[in-house]
């Protein structure tokens, strides 16, 4: 920190004079340090100066710890509501986290079909060993493929032997193919493989995990159907919400395509993770360009207004202080915190901008900034305190990232608040011009205040407003969550055409198999692959992925494996075909080991498949009770509705995804839901879902889940209670209020313009024909808190001409700040923004009006 | 004739090349000896190598069953008589692209395209002499141990592949090839790779 560059040294002598001439006022500020006035103000700036330092040395140093203890997270089932049923709940666990979501589609275009092929292979090469991905597919399947565990017990997961391919013919056969692998240039591929399996049953499972609808193929590598584009599959290790993982994946992806060997074309990649990179950086970009303009406005706003270039700075201290306090607080209760918590707390932090302009707009030469913070400090508190009270139900709307908000905010501004009373009047220099002798808040009292307000406008206002709420509007509330940061409607309809194409689940529909355990879903799910088979022959869907198609269940394992041959069998059979061969005797002793193996092992398990490459796949098909953690500390958790903290908690952390620590989220999550397990049969090509229902609806533990849907009945029952809280809250509003001004006369003068500018604003809205969501709703109470402001200010001034001037300059001065800066926010592209810009600028242009109109009262000594 | 006590050294690997260059199209016949733990004896092949153009190969085996295998580009083709063609790849097979990549650089003179793969030693004297590939690619060495050129002079005789595992392949070229098929005993063939005693 160079403190010499950011303290105030160069304090002019005139500050000094103006100091010694207020010596008296001085006085009662250092009437408890036992030393003479004198001393004390000619040492005023350089004490002032050493408070600063020590001021932003010690904001420096809380904004670095917090900074390395806060985790910013992406997870947004941080701003989701507790799920009230087993949809919600499933629901919420697969948000982000689903089979679909965590697919990224790739094509590869310009070039020969020949060529594009090729590149696809070169780019599935450089994508193999990548840490961020858990798979890659463009139709060629390497042996690679298959889990150690599965390769060993393939007898049990193939169907080939009950099909004969251990029977002496066929192993005959096998030998004599296998003797010309082992001659041919492919030798080195087969021959690790050829004494443990010379049938290839290997080869045989892989081929049934090739899906039923497979993409086109040119070379063997999966393409568009006009051949102009090679199609690949990635899936991510991070969930499809967590920006910073896919982030990573992509730019691991697009790294890797720039290696390739030119010419490499262009390379797309469509998918959920793709989106919410692109959606992100959008919003980045556009809330910094903005925040950024908006900031120099604001700058420029108050240097103007106070005739003063170090005056803005100061100013920003208790928003900076309060900030920082913020997200302190959230690091230590919460420990990580949303990244749309911390650019909303700042937004609902604005509050805190006019602390200080109360402040500086109230001095008047001759009272220190000390005295002016004691003068104000009871409407500035009562501000802070109906604010405070406002934003408690955030609290209450259950959800994280809200409770995460009502932290950082109420935190945030009692210590804005505090520091605007008893830090910044330290260090401020002393006051030298009134803000009652301005020209424009004497031309305001002359032309707005000279009288009594006329009351018909109110009366207007009102009417319009309950017009506005009662005119017959399509809809109040936009339910599509997409909507908040749509998607461009040419990148979606590109992602189904290469969804098509390639074959990739459905991200909305899945169906969804209920039973006691892993065992009872795989039978079931068997069960169901006849039907299924016959659904995908009638054209109701393209094709399917369900978990037994991986991992067959127990009993078929065990019937396999009493089909298998005896050592003494398999060994005379073997004899038999190797007999005139050029191998040797004992050369496929792994062979016989295997099978022996297979025949006698333990079935195969889900908990078998931890740490492979299959694990993921098959995690995010199936999900069994059995996985649970047996670790204490989860154990020692109650089972709350709330238990969806516990994801998060575990996912968020930004460790490297190395696939042991990727086990840790997916079995903290496992723990939550009810018992028994669950299988995911994910869709792809459902044209018909209508179709799909009924007959899910005539098969038992079988129902078909519209992830949409759901998500739009947990962002209904979630805004009903935020709405709830809002009316608590009003409530609250109104009761400490009028206890803090101690007469419910004036109390209602406060919170009539309140009320009323809030009905205006939705009434506007309405008739406007927008659709409301969280963002308005959050700025709304934004908008209310910043209206208690104004109205206590103006209603505290009273009548006395000076201090109503006062109070003027700096409800002006606040409002046009506020109105600028979210009036520029609603400029943007982005609805996320645009709702919050204008509501906020909106809700504040009719708070000030309305408070003008009923709240002031007329000048009586008229300067 | 009265040889030096102290023989000749080796050629360099740049001059060998230079020596052993053969433009395409060219055409050599090839007897191979395949060994693997597997195997009580080794498979033995006769037919034909083949590089019709510039980064093309093809292989024809004659005895004991005909198959040809076609390397063109990134792509193989091994076709068996009474078979449908099989196609892969050389990505799925990075030994067979080291194999046909180093070949490739023999018979092209390209010095730089086999340093690119491998790490080149000479040896032996300059009547019989072996260079020595080392694998350079770390996925290579998963599968190749290390391929060697054995020749007297400015001929080439013989190409050595040692695969991972103990699999090892040998193949006498052009009229070593024949000799070779005819040797009496896997001793006699082997010495077919170095330079022949004087008549």
């Amino acid at each position: 920190m160079r403190c010499a560059e950011l303290c105030p040294l160069n304090d002019s002598t005139a500050q000094a004079r103006e100091h010694r001439r207020h010596a008296r006022s001085h006085m009662s500020e250092h009437r408890g340090h036992g030393r003479s006035h004198m001393s004390d103000t000619i040492a005023a700036p350089a004490r002032r100066a050493v408070r600063l330092c020590i001021w932003l040395v010690l904001l420096a140093l809380a904004g670095g710890w917090s900074a390395s203890t806060l985790r910013v997270s992406g997870d947004l089932r941080l701003f989701m509501p507790a799920p009230r049923d087993a949809d919600q709940t499933l629901m919420m666990e697969l948000l982000g986290e689903g089979p679909g979501s965590r697919l990224l589609l790739l094509a590869l275009q310009g070039g020969a079909p020949d060529d594009l092929a090729e590149r696809s292979r070169a780019l599935r090469e450089a994508l193999l060993e990548a840490p961020e991905l858990a798979w890659t597919g463009n139709g060629e399947e390497g042996l690679d493929a298959l889990p150690e565990v599965l390769q060993d017990a393939r007898y049990l997961v193939s169907a080939g032997p009950a099909e004969g391919s251990l029977a002496a013919p066929a192993l005959k056969t096998a030998l004599q193919d296998r003797l010309r692998d082992l001659a041919s240039p492919a030798a080195a591929m087969v021959a690790p493989l050829l004494a443990r399996d010379p049938t290839l049953e290997t080869l045989r499972v892989l081929q049934a995990w090739t899906p039923a609808s497979e993409p086109e193929r040119h070379d063997g590598v999966w393409m568009s159907r006009d051949l102009t584009q090679a199609l690949l599959l990635v899936e991510t290790r991070a969930p499809g919400f967590d920006p910073v993982g896919q982030q990573g994946a992509l730019q691991h992806i697009r790294a890797a395509h720039a290696g390739l060997a030119e010419p490499r074309g262009t390379l797309e990649i469509s998918g959920p993770g793709a989106f919410a990179e692109r959606m992100s950086e959008q919003t980045r970009s556009e809330a910094s360009l903005l925040g950024m303009a908006a900031t120099a406005m604001l700058l420029a706003l108050l240097a103007v207004a106070y005739r003063s270039a170090s005056l803005p700075l100061y100013g920003a201290l208790p928003l900076a202080t309060g900030g920082i306090a913020g997200i302190a607080a959230v690091a230590a209760l919460f420990g990580d915190m949303h990244g749309i918590t911390l650019a909303f707390g700042f937004t609902l932090l604005g509050v805190a901008q006019d602390y200080p302009v109360h402040l500086f707009s109230h001095g008047k030469p001759g009272a220190t900034p000390l005295t002016t913070a004691r003068h104000i400090w009871p409407t500035l508190a009562a501000g802070t305190g109906s604010s405070c009270l406002a934003y408690t139900i955030f609290l209450f709307a259950g959800v994280d990232g809200l409770r995460q908000l009502a932290v950082f905010t109420m935190t945030g501004l009692a210590v804005a608040s505090l520091t605007t009373r008893y830090l910044l009047p330290r260090v401020l220099p002393a006051v030298h011009r009134d803000a009652a002798d301005a020209a424009f808040p004497r031309w305001l009292q002359r032309h707005l205040l000279s009288r009594r307000l006329p009351r018909w406008p109110v009366a207007l206002i009102a009417a319009a407003s309950l017009a506005g709420l009662l005119l017959p509007q399509a809809g109040w509330w936009q339910d599509d969550l997409g909507q908040l940061t749509p998607v461009p409607p040419a990148l979606l309809q590109r992602d189904r055409e290469l969804r098509a194409e390639l074959g990739a689940p459905d991200v909305r529909w899945l169906l969804v198999v209920r039973g006691a355990d892993a065992e009872a879903v795989l039978v079931r799910s068997e069960a169901l692959q006849a039907d299924l088979d016959e659904l995908v022959g009638r054209r109701a869907i393209s094709g399917y992925e369900i978990a037994s198609k991986y991992l067959p269940s127990q009993s078929t394992q065990r019937a396999r494996q009493a089909l298998l041959p005896t050592p003494e069998k398999l060994a005379a059979d073997l004899a038999q075909a190797q007999a005139g061969t050029e191998f040797a005797a004992d050369a496929f002793r792994p062979f016989l080991d295997a099978v022996e193996r297979a025949r006698t092992r333990a079935p195969i398990v889900p908990a078998d498949l931890q740490g492979t490459p299959l694990q993921l796949r098959l995690d995010g098909l199936l999900r069994a009770a059995e996985e649970r953690p047996r670790t204490a500390q989860t154990h020692q958790e109650p089972r709350t509705a709330q238990s969806h903290k516990e994801p998060r908690a575990a996912q968020s952390h930004q460790e490297p995804r190395a696939a042991q620590s990727h086990q840790e989220p997916r079995a903290a999550q496992s723990h939550q839901k009810p018992s028994g397990a669950l299988g995911l049969v994910s869709l792809s090509g459902l044209d018909n879902p209508a179709a799909l229902q009924a007959w899910a609806a005539t098969q038992a533990d079988v129902h078909l889940l519209d992830l949409k849907a759901t998500a739009q009945s947990l962002a209904t029952a979630w805004r009903a209670r935020l709405l709830y809280a809002m009316a608590v809250a009003w409530v609250l509003l109104c009761i400490g209020i009028t206890w803090s001004i101690g007469s419910w006369r004036r109390a209602v003068r406060v919170l009539a313009p309140v009320a009323l500018g809030t009905l205006a604003l939705l009434g506007l809205f309405h008739a406007l024909g927008i659709a409301l969501t969280l963002f308005h709703l959050v700025s709304l109470v934004l908008a209310a808190c910043l209206g208690v402001d104004y109205a206590l200010f103006l209603e505290r001034a009273g009548s006395d001409a000076h201090d109503q001037r006062r109070t003027l300059h700096a409800l002006v001065v606040c409002s046009l700040s506020t109105l600028f800066v979210f009036a520029l926010l609603a400029l943007s592209q982005l609805p996320v923004l645009r709702a919050i810009g204008l509501t906020v600028s909106g809700g504040v242009l009719l708070q000030t009006l309305l408070a003008w109109l009923i709240t002031s009262r007329p000048t009586e000594r008229p300067a | 004739m009265c040889s030096p006590a102290v023989a000749a050294p080796p050629p360099e690997p740049s001059a060998l090349l230079a020596a052993l260059k053969r433009p395409a199209p060219t055409k050599t016949t090839f007897f191979e000896r395949r060994q693997s733990p597997l195997l009580a004896r080794p498979l033995l092949f006769s037919g034909e190598l083949e590089r019709p153009v510039a980064g093309t190969l093809v292989k024809r085996i004659d005895q004991p069953y005909v198959e040809q295998t076609r390397i063109a580009g990134e792509q193989v083709v091994v076709e068996r008589a009474g078979e449908r063609a099989r196609k892969f790849s050389l990505r799925r097979a990075p030994e067979l692209r080291a194999l046909t990549a180093s070949i490739e650089a023999v018979l092209g003179g390209d010095l730089a395209l086999l340093e690119k793969y491998y790490k080149l030693r000479m040896d032996g004297t300059e009547a019989t002499w072996t260079l020595h590939l080392a694998p350079l690619d770390k996925r290579l060495a998963k599968r190749v141990d290390a391929m060697r050129f054995l020749g007297s002079g400015t001929q080439l005789h013989c190409m050595d592949l040692a695969l991972t595992g103990k699999e090892t392949s040998r193949t006498w070229l052009g009229e070593r090839a024949a000799a070779a098929a005819g040797a009496a005993d896997e001793a006699a063939r082997d010495a077919l790779c170095g330079a022949l005693p004087a008549q």
